[in-house]
């Protein structure tokens, strides 16, 4: 079996799969929402954020999608992009072994609590 | 202008992530720095791009290459090369003239480095750029130097130094014992005396070392190592004549035609000097031998130049023109005497 690109899934890819997990976006939609769901302390530059896009595009785990509405001016080549359901399921495999991390670090006393 | 900057960075990146999101990430900074005004967003914003920029770009080559690795294992057939290409877009004028550029830069640096000699002193060892031989002689002149304003004593022992280094001879240097106070007390006479010391093992292809030495000195003093031998000689300087002074006159390269019955030999006379008060003679028969025939005593005193061969039962005396130019003088050989004019060839 090849070994997936994104085997283990970055931290970037992540956050873009958790972005577009319910609503499509583009690729500045992507990194506003991604600085906002991280409370400011991500913020992806565009060669971070074009190279995670291609790379979850070419595994599948987002795909793109026709721009919802009518085109506005200046944004004619403007790309959303759309979580798959094969991209889903990814982050919900990366999700459950965070959460499997945090149930161990709070069992080793790590976490006291007070975040879970 | 630092979205013009920027916006030039996004074309370092590999032509396929070019091509596919160079107009998108282009939007996304206009809006960016559209969005984010004021001193310290946008600083938050420089360094923000910085940062990706330094992470991003050797990711987005990581993952060209990795896709043209793939794309090469595909297409490779066993036992036929294949190369690797970072980077399938079409090579524009400006890659080709900053490859021009960056290339000739590099050249001409080269090229200044390789004109242009590094200074270092060279050692006097044999891990230098010069050889052992060069070492060694470098040293004994500049022992020779420092010394040459020094007394004849010193002289002495540095020929007799010099001519043990030679790389022809392979005799050690005599051993000399300091001088005695006696010594030094007789130097101040005019009487002096020299020996002719050569190396029998190999022809001396620097000839005949004629040294001065003081008479204190002669004797069981001056011993000369198995291998060579002296021979007394007549004074080169003269009563009150200062030695150097007298030979001076006479340093440099002679030649001449020696007229014989049967066949002309063209000769040459290598005289220069060996130390204060010493002459360095070399006898070349051109038609003869080629290696120098063996000068066993040579003089010169008042103008008069004059040296023997003993192997050849050879004689020269001859008187030196008052331009210093030429040598007349008669070349005797046995029972056969024939004029020979020696000519300066070496002003």
């Amino acid at each position: 079996m090849p070994k997936r690109k994104l085997s283990p899934l970055p931290s970037a890819a992540f956050q873009i799969l958790l972005s577009l997990a319910d609503c499509d976006l583009h690729g500045y939609g992507i990194m506003r929402q991604v600085e906002e769901q991280t409370g400011g302390r991500i913020r992806l530059g565009p060669g971070t954020l074009y190279s995670s896009i291609q790379a979850l595009l070419e595994e599948g785990m987002i795909e793109e999608v026709d721009q919802p509405g009518a085109p506005q001016p200046g944004n004619e080549r403007r790309r959303y992009y759309r979580l798959t359901a094969g991209g889903r399921k990814v982050a919900r495999a990366e999700a459950e072994r965070l959460a499997d991390m945090l149930r161990v670090a709070r069992v080793k006393k790590i976490f006291r609590g007070e975040y879970v | 202008m630092f979205e013009k900057i920027f916006a030039c960075l996004l074309r370092l990146y590999p032509s396929h992530f070019r091509n596919q999101y160079e107009e998108e990430a282009r939007q996304l900074l206009r809006e960016r720095f559209r969005d984010e005004r004021g001193f310290f967003p946008r600083s938050r914003l420089c360094l923000d791009l910085l940062v990706d920029f330094a992470a991003g770009l050797p990711r987005a080559y990581q993952t060209a290459q990795r896709e043209a690795s793939a794309a090469s294992v595909l297409q490779n057939v066993e036992g036929i090369p294949s190369f690797h290409v970072l980077d399938n877009g079409k090579t524009g004028p400006g890659t080709i003239l900053v490859a021009g550029v960056l290339s000739l830069s590099a050249l001409s640096i080269f090229t200044f480095f390789l004109s242009h000699t590094i200074p270092s002193t060279p050692p006097a060892a044999y891990n230098g750029p010069i050889s052992p031989i060069e070492a060694v002689m470098q040293r004994l002149n500049a022992t020779f130097a420092a010394t040459a304003a020094g007394n004849p004593r010193r002289q002495a022992v540095s020929s007799d130094a010099k001519i043990a280094a030679a790389p022809e001879s392979k005799a050690p240097a005599p051993a000399v014992a300091p001088m005695p106070p006696q010594a030094q007390a007789s130097r101040a006479q005019p009487i002096r005396q020299y020996s002719v010391v050569r190396n029998e093992t190999k022809p001396p292809a620097t000839g005949i070392v004629i040294v001065q030495t003081d008479s204190a000195l002669s004797g069981p003093q001056v011993r000369p190592q198995p291998g060579a031998w002296a021979v007394p000689a007549r004074n080169l300087g003269g009563e009150g004549v200062h030695p150097t002074a007298a030979s001076s006159a006479i340093f440099g390269v002679w030649h001449g035609m020696l007229r014989l019955p049967q066949h002309d030999r063209r000769t040459v006379v290598e005289i220069s000097q060996a130390g204060a008060g010493q002459l360095n003679l070399v006898f070349h028969s051109l038609d003869l031998t080629a290696p120098p025939l063996p000068v066993t005593s040579a003089s010169f005193q008042d103008g008069n130049l004059t040296f023997a061969i003993q192997s050849i039962n050879g004689k020269y005396e001859g008187k030196m023109a008052r331009d210093g130019m030429s040598i007349a003088g008669t070349w005797t050989q046995g029972p056969i005497s024939r004029p020979l004019l020696l000519t300066r060839t070496t002003p």
